[in-house]
């Protein structure tokens, strides 16, 4: 139920800008209660359960995080779902990892995520409710590789996805709100 | 339950607070900011004419930052 109020110029002095991601940060989505926007739809303040509820931090293989956002809308039906998808590889398997993938894949409530992409923007995914129900970001898939020569990647490729109807959304303020939640 | 965001005020900063030590103004600011998402965690009574946390929100933690 919206109309645009508004077009796309190009930005000629501000009309480039580069790929991929820097950092992602996660969080259990069962303590993330609430975001809140503002007209625009940007989100301007996130509600913890508690004190101790953070977000974590992963960073990626340099080059390697990428985020794919892809909205539908049904042509005869007119429904609109949005798929999110997150990839990035870690290297160099060991405990710790093991472990980080672990609690992921067993974290029945989901997750919360925030990824900044290298333009310097923070999104925040998988905090929307449909419904009146909370639709967070999953680990879909880990794949943990060996490699076979000594010049082959130790690595470790997550996947996280997200089903929704609304796209990913602008933190306002980003690293400063990040900086006091992580 | 705690609050980090911009402050609701309107003052220039990020505010990171308990919500149960949210002042009138605070509350008032967010609740007008987003009543949608805000309902969960403040409720408007009309009588009194104040904002107050829900029950499980007052009760969370102390300010910090």
């Amino acid at each position: 139920m919206s109309s645009i109020t508004g077009g796309w110029l190009n930005q000629c002095t501000d009309g480039t800008c580069a790929g991929g991601i820097g950092k992602l940060y996660i969080a259990n989505a069962n303590q993330v209660t609430s975001i809140t926007t503002n007209a625009t739809a940007a989100v301007t303040a996130i509600t913890m359960s508690s004190t101790a509820a953070v977000f974590y931090e992963v960073e990626f293989r340099d080059n390697s995080g990428a985020f794919t956002e892809t909205v539908t809308q049904d042509a005869d039906t007119l429904s609109v779902a949005v798929e999110q998808s997150l990839v990035g590889i870690i290297n160099c398997r060991d405990q710790e990892l093991r472990n980080l993938v672990q609690d992921m894949a067993n974290q029945a409530c989901g997750l919360v995520c925030v990824h900044v992409e290298n333009t310097g923007n923070y999104w925040i995914w998988g905090a929307e409710t449909v419904g009146a129900k909370k639709r967070p970001a999953r680990l879909t898939t880990a794949e943990g590789l060996s490699g076979a020569l000594f010049t082959d990647s130790n690595q470790e490729t997550l996947t996280i996805s997200c089903r929704t109807t609304n796209k990913a959304r602008f933190i306002v303020d980003g690293a400063t709100v990040m900086g006091e939640l992580d | 339950m705690m609050y980090v965001g911009a402050d609701p005020t309107g003052k220039a900063g990020i505010l990171k607070k308990a919500i149960g030590n949210f002042t009138q103004a605070e509350l008032r600011g967010w609740y007008n900011a987003s009543p949608s998402s805000v309902s969960q965690h403040v409720i408007f009574t009309p009588e009194k004419e104040i904002y107050e946390p829900i029950k499980e929100d007052s009760a969370s933690g102390t300010e910090q930052g």
